[in-house]
């Protein structure tokens, strides 16, 4: 087990089902996870929320959930759900806050 | 699986063809979710890749025969997964590839809708790649199985039913409508496979291909059709008391003006299916039997199966049901049916014949059976019991001294080419102590002509044997005349039933006298068979025949009779 993994599992990763997903394959793992680093979805969605265009900023949500979820991210998936749930059923009340949790868990494993 | 009948029944080439490399189209926007499919798949499939829907119609344009599944995720942008899925279903060549669609874990309602679309199963993301790789080899494998099928349903030439296929549905069919009349017409294309020998099999096939569709033009009604095996097709069709004139001849007739490089005619055989228990496989071989009517026929191209042709057939079945045992059993008798000499007015010898009399069947003439034994072989079983039945009668009449005469017995041309004839007499000749003299052979003059090489060697030993040979039914086959010459034989027969008022007709008069001249000039014996008149007889002795035979001498009597006559001499 890699750097990567720890730093992950630190995180609070469930690294031992994401590394299951990618077949035990850390490299491509750790490829995955910086291609989400840089996945526009996350300006995306903060932008939109922010413009109040929601539709949009539901897709975004949506896109990002999946992908959070294949690598087994749970914080930052947590974060994500619970927007997506919002601007699905459009309580939009709280989801400002909501979005911001989502940037907050992204500068986490950004910094990892 | 949903939408089984696409599957089944669209591009059944196509799906023979999926067994090789199979592909698996992954259609996801996100690239991280792509690397993880693929890397979950990539191992066991070839994978394609396309970001949208969009992408993915023009990768499938190129590799659709390949492709075995698509993986397809539902949010993307450019194009969505429900509009390549209606996009996809659309196209005659994609819509029989199973999709699997790509779903979260909180959209059920996506499940729904995807699969009311047309997707045939749905996996939920987070990816578990075991149940990824686990889902998508079990359609991989359901289609395959689906494309097996279609082996087993279609016929891969023609389109057609396959016959397993047609036995199938007839069956169903006729329970499900016992109320309703249906015929069954069986086709046979004449001397296909001459036509495979002189254009070759690409023609072969290309002939079969268009007669399908020919027949399913002309019978536009037919319930299914199949090609049964190499040219033999069959169709079950509503009932019809009388077809019309001209309806049997409308299918070669199109045939014939699209294939160019040889003249088709196709038999057709009618038989009305009746309810009498018998399975589908009898009724289809009653319709294929009857065509053997017209075999050959140039002026009929069509015949119906009816109550005296299926007794013909019940008997000969009968007949080759009991032939063996009746051999055993000693249900063959020999008679004999004596030769005279016209000048002497003489017996000179006699014809062995043999008759059958059945428990079942009764007394039975030659005419009965012999056709059939020839044609299935056991001729030779009873020509080789008839031969020692008489080298017996002829060793008993000198043991006892009684005045012997030659005994001449029927070789038929199946015995000439199942055994070897020669060898086989002189073994028998030799085990009963007689002469060659003693049995005279007869053969038939077709048989000559049919293969004049092989006979006239095997006569020309039989001849340097001692044997002597008649020609049976001189006149009735193909002989030429210059072929007379070739051919090895001592004495010609000729039957005078063919000429019945020789007397009034001059012309045929003259061809008897000069048959009778020739066979003087080769030096060759003459006898008459098939003598009923005094007339008769008195001319043939004044033309210069040896012998005559025939009902105004003797009929064929049996072993015992003909024993008592030799003994009174």
């Amino acid at each position: 087990m890699g750097v990567f993994i720890d730093k992950l599992e630190a995180y609070g990763a469930d690294t031992e089902v994401g590394l299951a997903r990618f077949a035990g394959d850390e490299g491509l793992y750790e490829r995955c996870f910086y291609m989400l680093i840089d996945d526009e979805n996350f300006a995306t969605l903060q932008e939109a929320v922010a413009a109040k265009k929601y539709d949009e900023a539901f897709s975004a949500a949506h896109a990002l959930k999946g992908v959070v979820g294949n690598l087994e991210l749970a914080p930052l998936y947590q974060a994500v759900s619970v927007a997506v749930e919002s601007l699905r059923a459009s309580k939009l009340d709280n989801i400002e806050a909501e979005v911001a949790k989502v940037a907050e868990e992204y500068e986490k494993i950004k910094a990892l | 699986m949903r939408d089984g009948n696409s599957i089944i029944e669209n591009n059944y080439e196509a799906q023979m063809k999926g067994a090789t490399v199979s592909k698996i189209l992954i259609v996801e926007d996100s690239p991280i979710n792509r690397q993880i499919l693929k890397k979950i798949l990539d191992d066991s499939y070839e994978i394609l890749e396309a970001g949208n829907g969009q992408e993915a119609l023009d990768v499938l344009a190129e590799n659709w025969e390949d492709v075995a599944v698509i993986l397809l995720d539902l949010m993307m942008p450019v194009m969505d997964g429900y509009t390549f899925l209606a996009k996809a279903k659309e196209q005659k060549n994609y819509a029989s590839i199973p999709v699997i669609v790509t779903t979260s874990s909180d959209s059920e309602k996506d499940e729904v809708k995807a699969l009311s679309s047309g997707a045939t199963d749905f996996i939920r993301k987070p990816y578990h790649w075991q149940i990824v790789k686990h889902r998508v080899k079990s359609i991989i494998t359901l289609r395959e199985t689906a494309a097996m099928f279609n082996l087993i349903k279609y016929d891969q030439l023609t389109g057609l039913s396959s016959k397993e296929y047609f036995y199938k549905m007839m069956d169903e069919t006729l329970r499900e409508h016992p109320d309703r009349e249906y015929d069954l017409i069986s086709c046979d294309i004449e001397n296909f496979s001459i036509i495979n020998d002189t254009f070759g099999y690409d023609t072969g096939n290309d002939l079969l291909k268009l007669v399908a569709g020919v027949l399913t033009e002309c019978f536009s009604d037919y319930l299914y059709c199949a090609r049964l095996n190499s040219d033999i097709f069959i169709l079950l069709v509503p009932h019809q008391e009388r077809y019309p004139d001209g309806y049997f001849q409308l299918p070669v007739d199109k045939t014939n003006e699209r294939f160019k490089p040889s003249r088709i005619q196709i038999d057709f055989g009618v038989y009305h299916v009746v309810d009498d228990g018998s399975t589908v496989h009898v009724s289809c071989n009653r319709a294929l039997s009857v065509i053997e009517k017209i075999k050959g026929n140039f002026a009929k191209n069509v015949t119906y199966y009816d109550e005296d042709f299926k007794k013909s057939k019940d008997f000969a079945h009968k007949i080759t049901a009991t032939m063996e045992k009746a051999l055993h059993e000693g249900e063959f008798l020999v008679y004999y049916q004596p030769k005279y000499s016209l000048a002497t007015e003489e017996i000179a010898g006699a014809e062995a014949l043999v008759r059958w009399i059945s428990p079942e069947e009764g007394f039975m003439n030659p005419g009965m059976f012999i056709p059939l034994f020839e044609k299935n072989g056991f001729i030779t079983e009873l020509d080789k019991y008839v031969w020692e039945s008489v080298c017996k009668f002829q060793r008993k009449a000198k043991d006892e001294g009684v005045q012997t005469y030659p005994i001449s017995v029927n070789v038929s041309r199946t015995d000439l080419y199942n055994l070897d004839v020669p060898a086989f007499m002189t073994e028998l000749i030799k085990k009963y102590d007689l002469e060659p003299e003693d049995l005279h052979l007869e053969v038939t003059e077709s048989a000559y002509s049919e293969h004049p090489e092989m006979i006239i060697e095997i006569t020309n030993r039989l001849t340097d044997l001692g044997f002597v040979l008649e020609m049976d039914d001189f006149g009735t086959g193909y002989s030429s005349l210059n072929m007379l010459s070739d051919m090895t034989f001592d004495i010609l027969k000729l039957d005078m039933r063919f000429a019945q008022n020789h007397m009034e007709n001059k012309r045929q008069n003259e061809v008897l006298a000069f048959i009778l001249e020739l066979a003087k000039r080769m030096d060759l014996g003459v006898i008459a068979e098939g003598v009923e008149t005094k007339e008769q007889a008195e001319n043939l002795r004044f033309m210069g025949s040896d012998l005559a035979q025939g009902f105004y001498f003797a009929k064929p009597m049996p072993e015992k009779d003909f024993w008592e006559l030799l003994k009174n001499l």
